[in-house]
């Protein structure tokens, strides 16, 4: 923060001296906010991993079975249930951990994979269908935060954007995005990866004069400008300006700044973009963000055509370091209990090992997990053949498992939106899995 | 799925009146003769229509408002700093005229209204995921818009494509290649059809109505791609020489048969797919006219001149139909001349009319569709990087972009708009977001236009002879097409003289040029 900006002087610049006195801000304080709330909150991590992750080298192994390929299974804390070596710190959190084992979707293409499993819906072109960050998070948000309500970190949607945006809810409901460095943890010894959410400070290097001079030339141009229109668009840009300017309060970058935590803190959760994202996540659930995405791996990381198991072991050391220490983090502060956690990506892989020593894309019988906040864990549904290629017991579709997590969060699974076209779209369509709910 | 085709079958029944009325109306019309006589009738007929409503019309817009104005409107950018002084100096009463001729003529108007049809016809989710495609359909697009090629011909083109040709055929996968889809689609984009509409939902109706859009359906029952799981190959277009469609829940095959028109059978010559769109781009095709002439109408004044062009004539105003109608007449009768319809429809003096009315507030707007005063409309996410680029070094090659032909996107802009895209609405409708409007605050594109090291207009502004007023001015014309205010100018001008050397005056510079284009006035076409 080389120029930090004193907020008086910018809410001032921009005209907001006479809101700050009558109201103190136009938003209560973060802390006090969420003192109101302690009940009702409900937040949701998704742990995304781009590419599509092997259910046969995680959460669904097949030691017995020539498919069962290099790793080993570990046992869990939870008798009988099982996970792969490279995720044994998670291991001992299974009584949070529900395993689905049986879910089977329709599309083996990353791009609309990767629609159909975030939104619960087929790409179609007669409908922007938000994706499931965006829809939960217009749902969870309390409206007394002026955190964003829905936070990706580190997210890779250029294959398909339409996977990752809001759709038809609109730009107020898109996620805010934090970007970092790139990853560098894969090079062994490595920096810390430097998160930061895009465009909430001003660019480097911007002088505190430059910035009273900005914010004062802009109010003489609104002022001249608005007072003798009455028009509702142009009084909404101007609205839309002065929230900007609370985004860019210093509370709101103190919520995103690691560097407050301390060093064996970051190192526990990993160094990379991952470990270091789901540390954001829980700092952001602790402020009352009710949605918070990280992605796992840079581009289709998990898309091992090739070399799967050293690619995998890798990815898992990420995993298991990020998301143990998330279950015991938000487990001492008391918020696993309302915090839910969904790791999934957009679909699996083949349970036959290719000549490559990689597994392809295999939508028909793949496995996500559930965890935390409002879900029985300790469990594994669904159960597929040994050899992996098929399900035996318990099939699940996408609209289930989103119908599942909908209601672990106690948001109504058919809520309707309703599209400019004036056709209402639910949630997710699909019936909650009443087993796996606490 | 059963909801669905009720609203349909609801929607056909009002089509086929529609159609019925149109045609009967077709004949009565006379056509002007030329492009001012059409433009004087327009006027002519909303001057009544506010007569009778007793409103008047507001002032004319200043010719800053209205070089900024047609230049947004007609080719997706502000006006350059050079073209405003030279303008708002000219003494030519037929300045405007000239203007509105010479955008049309300029290569950046082939470029937007390729850009405007791509975004009408793709949506930008389809868009986004197949960019190479997106971008081909964009080429195709313009160099159509830049002959000035006939609109039916651009329709037919595009409906009827085939071969090796790479771009329309991304319209057929946005829609699935759905038979229903297209049909829902083609009929809302090119006949003012909405199948969806909900007003009509009410409707009675009966099981041939539902036929009818069966019957429209089966049209593209024939329609496939090539393999759409190669992500490399491009994507083309085939008929298959049999495939139909069925009323839902039922084995019931439904026959072609165009709206409110006769059954079809299998032509030996023509695929299905030609022979609607042969249909549809007839000069006879009341619907097919009257849709371009309204969407037309709605990009230069923000609110179409007809509102549910789809509904029952009776439930239309008559007077804005009739209007349409003649328009619709004077679009044929041109032979679709859409650079012949931009002149009429921008000589009008209701597309001269300042945005300001004193009758109209937020409590008690006036009605839109009296156009006694000018719709503003938020610039587009294209129309806003465009424009900021203007003010930036890599202006340069956007031009050789809007020109070339290579299908490559300049990744800075896709990944703006991609940010700034809001839903499809209303073009007067300001939907952005907080997190909007911190990309334009504090975002890689309005940091380089302002920073002094890269933007090309503060270059420019700190040559050694410049004065504060003069530098004031430029930024003020260069951005919002207007001299400065006396407070303003006052203001900007004491922020610059109170600087203590050139890299603070360069940074007063970028710091006015910042708090311009995140104006509200700047993020308005007026």
């Amino acid at each position: 923060m080389s120029n930090y900006v004193d907020r008086r002087q910018m809410m001032r610049a921009m005209g907001l001296a006479t809101l700050s006195t009558a109201s103190a801000s136009w938003f209560a304080p973060l802390a006090q906010a969420m003192a109101g709330h302690s009940g009702r909150r409900r937040h949701c991590i998704l742990l995304w991993m781009n590419g599509g992750p092997s259910q046969t080298d995680t959460f669904d192994m097949k030691p017995n079975h020539a498919n069962g390929g290099a790793f080993k299974e570990i046992s869990t804390s939870v008798p009988g249930l099982r996970f792969s070596e490279h995720l044994s710190k998670l291991a001992q959190h299974g009584e949070h951990l529900a395993v689905i084992r049986s879910l089977s979707t329709k599309e083996g293409d990353h791009a609309r994979g990767a629609h159909v499993v975030r939104t619960g819906y087929a790409p179609v072109g007669d409908v922007a269908y938000p994706t499931m960050g965006s829809a939960l998070s217009k749902q969870l948000a309390l409206g007394d935060t002026i955190l964003p309500s829905y936070v990706s970190i580190a997210p890779q949607p250029q294959l398909n954007p339409a996977a990752f945006g809001p759709g038809f809810l609109g730009p107020k409901y898109a996620p805010a995005i934090v970007g970092g460095g790139p990853d560098a943890v894969a090079d062994g010894g490595q920096a810390m990866a430097d998160l930061r959410l895009e465009n909430i400070e001003w660019p480097e290097g911007l002088k505190p004069e430059q910035v009273t001079r900005r914010m004062t030339m802009w109010r003489t141009l609104e002022n001249k400008f608005l007072a003798s229109r009455q028009v509702d668009s142009f009084a909404a840009h101007n609205t839309l300006y002065k929230q900007a300017a609370e985004m860019m309060r210093p509370e709101v970058r103190q919520a995103f700044d690691l560097a407050e935590e301390p060093d064996g803190v970051r190192e526990r959760y990993g160094r990379g973009l991952f470990g270091q994202g789901c540390l954001l996540a829980r700092r952001l659930v602790e402020r009352g963000v009710p949605f918070v995405e990280v992605a796992l791996g840079e581009g289709l990381a998990w898309d091992t055509h090739a070399d799967n198991f050293r690619l995998v072991a890798n990815l898992s050391a990420q995993l298991d370091a990020g998301w143990s220490s998330l279950m015991i983090d938000l487990g001492n502060r008391g918020l696993l209990e309302n915090t839910t956690i969904v790791w999934m990506g957009e679909f699996g892989r083949t349970p036959v090992v290719n000549s490559n020593a990689g597994r392809d894309h295999f939508p028909n019988a793949w496995s996500c997990v559930l965890a935390g906040g409002g879900i029985a864990g300790g469990q594994a549904y669904g159960r597929t053949s040994d050899d992996g290629m098929t399900i035996e017991e318990g099939k699940v579709q996408i609209g289930d498992v989103l119908a599942t997590l909908c209601a672990a969060l106690g948001v109504p699974p058919h809520h309707e939106n309703v599209t400019p076209m004036g056709r209402p779209v639910a949630i997710a369509e699909g019936s909650a899995i009443g087993e796996l709910l606490a | 799925m059963r909801n669905l085709v009720c609203t349909l079958a609801g929607v056909m029944l009002a089509v086929g009146s529609a159609v019925a009325a149109n045609l009967a109306q077709q004949e009565a019309l006379p056509v002007p003769g030329d492009r001012y006589a059409m433009a004087a009738r327009v006027d002519e007929v909303l001057a009544a229509a506010r007569t009778e409503a007793e409103v008047q019309p507001a002032a004319v817009a200043s010719d800053g408002e209205f070089l900024r104005r047609a230049s947004l409107d007609l080719t997706g950018v502000v006006p350059r700093v050079s073209r405003v002084r030279e303008f708002l100096t000219d003494e030519n009463p037929a300045k405007r005229m000239d203007l509105v001729a010479e955008l049309l003529d300029s290569p950046r108007y082939a470029t937007h209204m390729a850009t405007t049809w791509r975004n009408r016809i793709v949506p930008a989710e389809v868009e986004q995921a197949n960019m190479r495609e997106s971008l081909a359909l964009e080429k195709w697009l313009r160099t159509r818009f830049a002959k000035n090629l006939r609109y039916d011909n651009i329709v037919g083109g595009l409906l009827a494509t085939g071969g090796d040709e790479l771009g329309p055929a991304l319209y057929f996968r946005a829609n699935d290649l759905a038979p229903e889809k297209l049909a829902a689609s083609t009929s809302e984009l090119f006949l003012g059809v909405k199948l969806e509409c909900a007003q009509c939902h009410d409707h009675p109706f009966a099981d041939w109505k539902q036929r009818d859009f069966w019957g429209l359906a089966a049209f593209f029952a024939r329609v496939e791609g090539s393999d759409t799981m190669q992500m490399q190959a491009d994507f083309r277009i085939r008929d298959r020489d049999s495939g139909e469609v069925t009323l839902p829940d039922s084995d019931e095959v439904v026959p072609p048969k165009f709206l409110g028109g006769d059954e079809v059978p299998d032509g030996r010559r023509q695929s299905r797919r030609v022979q609607l769109t042969i249909w549809m781009t007839e000069r006879d095709n009341r619907l097919f006219s009257r849709a371009a002439v309204n969407w037309a109408w709605t990009h230069l004044f923000g609110e179409p001149l007809v509102t549910a062009v789809d509904l029952p004539r009776e439930q239309q105003s008559a007077v804005h139909a009739d209007l349409l109608d003649e328009l619709a007449n004077y679009f044929v009768a041109t032979k679709f001349d859409f650079k012949n319809l931009w002149l009429v429809l921008a000589s009008t003096d209701a597309y001269q009319l300042s945005s300001d009315h004193p009758q109209s507030s937020s409590t008690d707007p006036l009605d839109p569709q009296l156009f006694a005063h000018m719709l503003p409309k938020p610039l587009t996410p294209e129309q806003l990087y465009d424009s900021l680029v203007l003010l930036s070094p890599r202006s340069t090659s956007l031009n050789t972009q809007a020109m070339g032909d290579e299908l490559q996107e300049d990744p800075l802009r896709a990944e703006f708009v991609r940010r700034m895209r809001t839903p499809a609405g209303s073009p007067v409708d300001f939907q952005a977001g907080t997190l909007q409007a911190l990309l334009l605050m504090n975002g890689n594109t309005t940091t380089e236009i302002t920073s002094d090291e890269q933007g090309r207009l503060l270059t420019a502004l700190t040559a050694p002879y410049m004065r504060s007023g003069q530098q004031v001015e430029t930024l003020f014309l260069a951005t919002l097409a207007r001299q400065p205010d006396s407070n303003e100018r006052n203001l900007a001008e004491q922020m610059l003289e109170e600087t203590a050397n050139d890299e603070q005056r360069t940074e007063a510079l970028s710091d006015l040029l910042w708090a311009l284009v995140n104006s509200t006035e700047f993020a308005f076409r007026r």
